[in-house]
Order: structure tokens, then sequence, then C-alpha cells
């Protein structure tokens, strides 16, 4: 046989139940396997430590004040501790300690534990709500003495009497003491098993009062004994007011029903009208006795039929609900149809009603004026961007058509001059509608005063025509009434007090709705003139942005463009997909940028508009000009931007610029003094070569009169010059002036000038400025003396030359005429040839001479 | 009639050449000749008393005395009165010719070398 002990140990290891053995300090000295699974603990976790490592902080103290009350009084109860295995989960233990004396006189405990979380869990929760509830209770047996409360039940009897409740007192000692007798007879009764109510109303601090509603019902146990009285109390403080005032109000309740815009009929289960209530005959115009010979649902328009079976099997199936939402068209005595708003509730269980109670009101106002605005609301969102204005009236008047069944809906809007309508828009959905526009070809435009739609353009309200009327405004009334239109409408379209178009109605039957379609036509006049001009202007505005040659853009304040127009593109030479994706400062010159934001930073609401110039870089690289103008748009973080492309004018600019500083730099290379008067201005600029041909100090940009000029002509030859300028001034033809005289320098010397000048002359031919050049012709008229006086001695010379040739050459001739002449002696004649040769070789030596000093002849400069 | 004919010339050869023309168109005497206007001035100024005509054939350029200062030189002489001048130049200047007829003796404007036909023209001056 095994140890015992042994057996024992493997008893313990093996039991659902915990054991621990501590010693009196609280350390374990022992422990079973169960124990320390429910820590999740392993045996020498747990050996020689303190039991209370593994408990929750939160119970440790009050676990070893346990542990020692018990080692030293041996006297200790079960008890239930909240705590967490390794895993964190909660868990609750139930221990039982029992005092174990030891051989050697020391005191040790064993403690035995076992789980009970999933026990307690429904207890406690159960307790939660108990003394959660808005209830009190408490529960005695039957001795009457308290046995259990909930929290509540402590608190009130805490607030009303001032006294802790405690368990095993007896309830009547809480009771006042005049109610005594009489709860006395009332917990036999309940004891007995009867279920017995009272309310009992008591002060409260504040000195108002509140009313408990209690209820005395017997406790019983599994068996169904009875073993005690549970007793609850319901605040019913509010719920008594209420119901004081429901009382109150019931006849007016009533009332309301009777009288009221609330028809009230009940059905039976076979749809028989048991009851209706007076008002029904206000709401729908049928009588009492009528309306008991009659089934509601047969009176109800067809199309809404089905719609309210389906919610009548809904009512079937939800028996006491109250079912809302039943919206239909019921046929008033009068042969109209009334929208009504039914709340049906099934209480054919209910034995005092056995039928179907269908509370129902008129909503036929409140129902078109809904539909209305849910048209009107659906007409605006056709008004779509980017759908053209044919497409749009097109649908528009295809949504119309079938709003109440109208046979015909046509559009005709006016033309810009406002001398025409034109049909725009039709619904041609059937044959016979077809036939219709088939047949009417003709007439699809009206002039003021034609036809229906000319006539509501010059009444500038609704218009009628019926196939009744003898006269007919109705241009098209026989086909018309071929295609079965037997009344129409035209209501005028107004935008801003003017008629801008006719939308014109047709239908099967005779125009007995006047009164139904006021508001109608109302809506349709004023929202759809509206959304038409709004939509032609946005036709308007868009051509305007598509084709306008100047760019315009939205663009964020936070760096984006928003919307561009095809002019950017094209000067950008950018997609609009990419301008929308760039940052917009990516397009301005990287010197303008600064100025540009600066610019943009400036506008306020105060003053919302700025111009700059700058330039930006196109897609190619390309630097252009722009003069912009930005302007905040009421959207909060938006600019409108419009730019206009100035780079030619930019370039003119800096042609000008450049051809002046050329000009200028002309004047200071030029000998010419350039001069420039302002004649009305009498102002005069002297170019830079005035000071440096005539010595006189020129200022830069100095502004002088005529007389800095006047003052310096020679005066032997002032009177022909002033003649001459005023002579050529005079003459609106002349535009050049010529003058030639003597100029004094700032040395006091005269300079020989030619003056020239260039007149320009304003629109009269009147001369405004002259423009020109002083030449200082000094040099050159000396230049031309000397070579005068060189061409004097270039004659003398030639002379002189011709004089030394003829010398020899007449004695040649001389010699030659005597040996011709043969008057001569022989010896002579020999003697001639001699003469002869010598002449010729003299006349050689000559030639060769004046050769020679040509070649050394230069022309003296003076 | 007779006259004298004095030639008066820088240049031998044309004197030796207008010499040999003169002898043989007939003149009445045998011309004198003069290398300058000095020498001429002085043989004219030497005959005060003679009643005798003078054709001098008068070189312009000519060293010591032009022909000009010649001219000039008989001007308010009596021998002027009785000298008739043929200017005779190597090249013909339009100045010399309209400055020669402001001389009262200048009958004639020739060219060298002189030709029998001008000097036929200028006995003319004298046989009539």
């Amino acid at each position: 046989m095994s140890n015992p002990l042994n057996l024992i140990s493997s008893v313990l290891n093996a039991t659902a139940i915990g054991v621990c053995v501590t010693n009196e300090s609280g350390l374990i000295v022992d422990a079973n396997t169960r124990y320390c699974d429910y820590y999740g603990l392993t045996h020498s976790d747990v050996i020689d430590k303190p039991f209370t490592d593994h408990l929750p902080t939160n119970i440790r103290n009050k676990t070893k004040a346990l542990h020692d009350e018990f080692i030293r009084t041996g006297t200790g109860q079960t008890s239930e501790w909240d705590v967490f295995n390794m895993q964190g989960e909660s868990l609750i233990l139930s221990t039982t300690p029992t005092l174990l004396e030891h051989p050697d006189g020391s005191r040790w405990i064993v403690t035995t534990v076992t789980d009970i979380t999933k026990e307690r869990q429904a207890s406690r929760e159960l307790q939660l709500l108990i003394n959660n509830t808005a209830e009190s209770y408490v529960l005695m047996d039957k001795r009457l003495q308290i046995l259990s409360f909930n929290n509540k039940f402590k608190r009130l009897y805490q607030q009303f009497f001032n006294k802790t409740v405690t368990r095993g007192d007896s309830i009547l000692d809480y009771a006042q003491p005049e109610r005594v007798p009489m709860l006395k007879t009332l917990y036999d009764a309940v004891l007995a098993g009867a279920i017995e109510t009272s309310d009992i109303t008591v002060p409260i601090q504040s000195g108002q009062t509140r009313t408990y509603h209690l209820t005395y019902a017997p406790a019983t146990d599994h068996s169904g004994d009875i073993v005690g009285v549970f007793v609850t109390a319901n605040d019913i403080t509010e719920s008594k007011q209420q119901r004081d005032l429901l009382e109150n109000n019931e006849r007016r309740y009533r009332s309301l029903v009777e009288h009221g815009s609330d028809a009230v009929v009940i059905i039976d289960a076979e749809g028989n009208t048991t009851y209706a209530s007076p008002s029904v005959e206000q709401v729908l115009g049928y009588r009492d006795e009528e309306l008991k010979a009659m089934n509601l649902f047969e009176a109800m328009h067809p199309d809404d039929a089905e719609g309210a079976r389906n919610k009548m099997s809904e009512v079937m199936n939800l028996p006491g609900v109250p079912v809302k939402g039943l919206t239909a068209r019921i046929r008033h005595r009068d042969g109209s149809w009334r929208w009504m708003e039914a709340t049906v509730t099934n209480l054919l269980h209910d034995p005092a009603i056995n039928g179907i109670v269908d509370h129902f009101r008129d909503v036929t106002e409140y129902y078109t004026n809904e539909r209305e605005v849910n048209l009107m609301a659906e007409l605006s969102r056709m008004f779509r961007p980017n759908k053209n204005l044919n497409d749009i009236l097109s649908t528009v008047v295809e949504r119309v058509k079938v709003y109440d069944e109208f046979k015909l809906a046509e559009i005709w809007l006016l033309d810009s001059q406002k001398t025409t309508l034109s049909m725009m828009a039709n619904v041609q959905t059937s044959p016979d509608l077809k036939t219709f526009y088939e047949e009417t070809k003709r007439f699809s435009q009206a002039t003021l005063a034609k036809g229906l739609p000319g006539i509501t353009w010059e009444a500038r309200s609704v218009m009628s025509w019926s196939v009744s009327q003898t006269e007919s405004n109705f241009i098209r009334a026989k086909e018309a009434k071929k295609a079965g239109i037997v009344s129409a409408y035209g209501i005028p379209l107004i935008y801003q007090q003017e008629v801008i178009g006719v939308v014109l109605l047709g239908l099967t039957t005779s125009n007995i709705h006047d009164r139904k379609y006021k508001s109608l036509f109302d809506r349709i006049s004023r929202y759809l003139g509206i959304e038409i001009r709004r939509k032609q202007l946005e036709i308007e505005l868009n051509q305007l942005f598509n084709i306008i040659p100047d760019v315009i853009c939205i663009a964020s304040l936070d760096g984006h463009l928003t919307k561009v127009n095809p002019a950017m593109c094209r000067l950008l030479k950018y997609t609009e997909e990419e301008l929308l994706q760039a940052p917009f400062k990516d397009l301005i010159h990287k010197d303008d940028l600064e100025t540009c934001l600066n610019e943009l930073a400036k506008l306020t609401v105060k003053s919302p508009t700025c111009h700059f110039e700058s330039r930006f870089i196109t897609k190619k690289g390309d630097v252009l000009w722009a003069l912009w103008t930005s302007t905040l748009a009421p959207e909060h973080g938006l600019v409108f931007v419009t730019a206009r492309d100035i780079t030619d004018k930019k370039l003119d600019e800096v042609r000008i610029r450049e051809s002046n500083e050329r000009f200028e730099r002309v004047t200071l290379a030029t000998n010419d003094a350039i001069w420039d008067w302002d004649i009305r201005n009498n102002t005069l600029f002297w170019g830079h070569a005035y000071q440096t041909i005539f010595g006189h100090p020129v200022k830069r940009d100095e502004v002088l009169s005529l007389d800095a000029w006047t003052s310096n002509v020679h005066p032997d030859d002032f009177d022909r010059v002033l003649a001459s300028l005023n002579a050529a001034l005079d003459n609106p033809n002349e535009t050049v002036y010529t003058s030639e005289y003597r100029f004094q320098k700032a040395n006091g010397t005269y300079a020989n000038v030619v003056d020239r000048g260039y007149i320009l002359r304003d629109d009269s031919g009147s001369a405004v400025r002259i423009v020109g050049a002083l030449s200082d012709i000094t040099e050159r008229i000396s230049h031309i003396t000397a070579i005068e006086h060189q061409n004097e001695r270039l004659r003398e010379i030639a002379w002189i030359q011709s004089h030394v040739v003829r010398a020899p050459l007449a004695r040649l001739i001389g010699f030659s005429n005597m040996l011709i002449s043969k008057d001569y002696h022989a010896e002579e004649g020999q003697q001639f040839v001699e003469h002869i040769r010598a002449s010729a070789i003299e006349l050689d030596g000559i030639i060769r001479d004046i050769a020679a000093k040509s070649d050394l002849f230069t022309l003296e400069s003076k | 009639m007779s006259f004298e004919t004095l030639i008066v010339d820088d240049d031998a050869l044309i004197i030796f050449i207008h010499k040999k023309l003169v002898a043989k168109n007939g003149f009445p005497s045998e011309p004198k000749t003069f290398l300058n206007g000095q020498t001429a001035l002085e043989y004219l100024l030497s005959q005060p008393n003679s009643e005798s005509q003078y054709l001098v054939l008068l070189d312009i350029n000519m060293p010591v005395m032009t022909g000009w200062e010649l001219l000039d030189n008989i001007q308010d002489q009596p021998i002027g009165k009785r000298v008739k001048v043929a200017m005779v130049t190597s090249s013909v200047d339009r100045s010399d010719k309209v400055k020669a007829d402001s001389y009262p003796q200048v009958v004639s404007f020739l060219e060298k070398p002189v030709t029998n036909d001008m000097l036929q023209s200028l006995k003319a001056h004298f046989v009539s």
C-alpha cells in the first residue's frame, strides 16, 4: 500500500478544489495543483511567498487582515475574492479558511478555494440590475423581517425617514404608526397569496412630495410555497401628473378626434366602415351614411391602390402598431382627387374596437406643394453645366408632361431681338403626338399676340384655351382635337419682369383646374424662367469666356488655377489640364514672381482689385508680357484674374528705348549739334555736340528756351535767319527748314553753320516741334577756299607748263614750215633739221619733267 | 609806206625762223631782233624823232623785261603812237588775250610759230 500521505496528496491535486496552507505570517507552506492553476502559477511560484503576492493590490491589505484575524481568533467566514489570473482574466474565488494546529504549536491555516466565477456572474448581473433599476424593492420573510433590499430602497428610506434599513428588522417598525394595522391586514392577505397595491405620497426634504405606487406580492420558493413578501415601489410622481393631464384633456382629445382635421374611420375585417368621425365629411365631403355604404379602397386613385394594399398588409401583420406613411389620393365627393395621409392601426384583436382604425388627413395642399417643390428642384438639376440648352429643355418638357398627365408640353423661347417666339422643345412620345407635330410644322414660330404662345407673351400671365371656345386663339386647335387635346395653357416664363418665353401644356380634359394649377404654373413661370435665363447667360458667358482673346482664369490663393479659358491655353501653349495641375507661380517669370505675389497679397475686401505687369513663360519657354488685373472673388480664397498680352507693346517700348539710346549715342558722336525745339512749350534741347562743337555747356536733360539759340546768331544774320525760320514754320506744307549763318561760339568767335530742321506739325498743320542739326561748316568753307586757291595755282601751273611745252613745239612747226616751203639753201636745210631734232629732244625732256612733277604734286590742305 | 619790223623773243631759233619769214614776205626792211623787252625798249626810245612806223612781233614771257612791261613802258612815250604790236606767244591764254586788248598798240595776237598768212595780214595794217 502506498503512503497514505501520498494518496491524500494525489487526491488533493486531483480535486476541483484549490487548497493552500499558510503559516502565521501568511507565507504559503504548500498548495495543491488546482490552487496554482487558478492563478496560472507553478508550485514553486507560490511556495514560501506571501499569499497576498498573487492577489490584486486592492485586496491585499484586506485579505492579510482577515488572515491575521483568523490566526489570532480562529474564527472566519467564507469570503469571495475578486482576483485575476496570469492571463488577466477576472475570477471570483470563494475561500473558506480552516485553522490547523501544528504539532509544534504554531498555527497554520488551510484555505480551500473554489472558482465560483460562473455561478456568481449571473447573480452579480442580477444584483447590478436590481441595484440600478428605477424600482425599489424589499423582501421579507413570513415574520415580516427584512431579508433583502436593493440600494434604491435603502436610499429612499434614508431620504424619507432618515433611517438605515437593517437586515432582520421588522418592516412594520419602518411604517408610520397609524398605517401599521392596515399594513398587518394587507401582509396577511399577501401571505395568503393576494397581490395588493397602494399609492403613497411622501414628503421630500425640499417641501415637495413624491408619489409611490407600492405592489405587495407573495414571494415563493422553487416549489411554489409562499416564503415571504416582496414589495416593490415605483415612483409615479411624473406619470401620475401625466395621467391627470390626460384625464383633464380627455374631452379635448375627443373633440379633436370628432371635429379636427384628422378624419377617423374604423373599418372592419371585411372593409366596411363601422365608424366615421364627423370630420370625415369635412375632408372628403361624404356624409356618415354615404361612408358606411362605401369602401374607401374603391374610392382610391388606381395608381395609389397598389401602394395602399402593400401598406395594409403591413398593418395586418403588426396588430396594435400604428403604421404611418400611407399616402394616397381619394376621390372627393366633388370628383376631384385629394391626397390623404393616413396612420392605420390594426385593432381587430381589441374587443373594444374590433376594427382597423384609419386616421387620415387631407394633405393635398401640402403634398401638392411638396410635389411642386420637388418638381422644381428636379427641373433645376436638369440645368447642369456642360449640357446644351436644347437637350435640357427637351428633358424639362418630358418631365413636366408626366407631372400631371399633360398631353402636350412645349417650350417656346423669345429670340434676342424680342420679336419672335420659337418652339425649342416638345414631347412626341406617342404616335398621335408625332402626327400632331407633323401636321403643325408650319407653326413653330409666333409673333406677339399670335396663337396661344403669342397671346401669353402679350398678356404676361397664364392664358388658356379650351375646345369649347368658339373663337379659337389656338392656331393648332384642329390638329390638337385630333390628338385628343381639349384644353391648353400658355404659361409665360418670366425673368426680371420680362417675358423670355412660354410653356404650353395641353390636357385631355377640359380646363376646369385653373385653381388646381395656379401654384404649379406660378412656379413654372418664375423658376423655369430664371433657370432658362441663367442657362442662357451661362452659355453667353461661356462663349465669352471661351472666345475672348484676353486671358481669364480663376486662381485660388493656395497657388493653383481652378479655371482657365482657351485664350490662356493658346497664349501659354499649355493644355487646360496642364494649367490646372501646375502651381501658377511656375508660369511667372522668376524675376517678377515676388511682385506678383506681393500684389496678390495686397488684395483685401476693401480694395479687391489690383493691376500689374509681369512676364510669364510659355510651355515652349518664350517670355511674354502681360498686364494683369486681379480681383478678389466673393468666394473666400479665390481670385478672378484677367490678363492681356502686351508683349508687342513691351517690345515696342524696348525698341523705342533702344532707338532713343541709339539716337542719344548718335547725338554724342555726331559733329552736328542736334537740337529739339518744342514750339508750344518753348523748350529747347541741345544734343551733346553743342558743347563739343560750339563750347556752350550742355547739361543732360537741361531745358532751355529758344533764346539760347537766338542770342548766339550773328546780329547781321539774325533778321534773315529768323525770317527764313518763320517762313518755313508758317507754311503748312513745309517740312524742312534750312539756313546758313554765323553762330557765336562760347569763346566769342563765330562759326559758319548750316542749320537744318525737320518740322513736326499737328493735324491742323501748325508746327508743334522742330528737330534739327546745326553743322559747323567753318572748316568746310576754308577748305573750299583752299581748293579754289589751289585750282588757281594749278591753272597757272598748267599755263606755264603749256607755255614751256609750246616753245620748242613752235620751233618745230616753224622749221618744218620752212622745210616744206623749200625756200632755203641746201646747207640751211641741214641746219633746220638739226634745229628740229634739238627742239624735239627739248620737248621730250620738258614732258618727262612735267610727268615727274605731277607725281609729286599733292593738294595742300590750306 | 615804209615801216621797221622788230622781232623781240628770248628764243634765238624763233627769232631766226621769224626773221626768215619776214624777209620772205616782202616786208620793207631787214627786221631788227632783240632777245628781251629791255633791249627792244631801249632801241625804240632811241628813235625819238623818227617818222618811221614800227611793227613789233612781241613775245610775252621773256627774261629781264616781259612783253607786257615793254608795252607799259611805251604807253606814255611818243614812240608809243607809232608802234603796232603783234603779240606772239607760244601758248594762248584767254586772260592774256583780254589783257592785250587794253593796249591800243596791240593789233594782233598770234601763236608761235608765225606763218606767211599771219604776216600778210599784219602787213595790211601798214599798207592801208
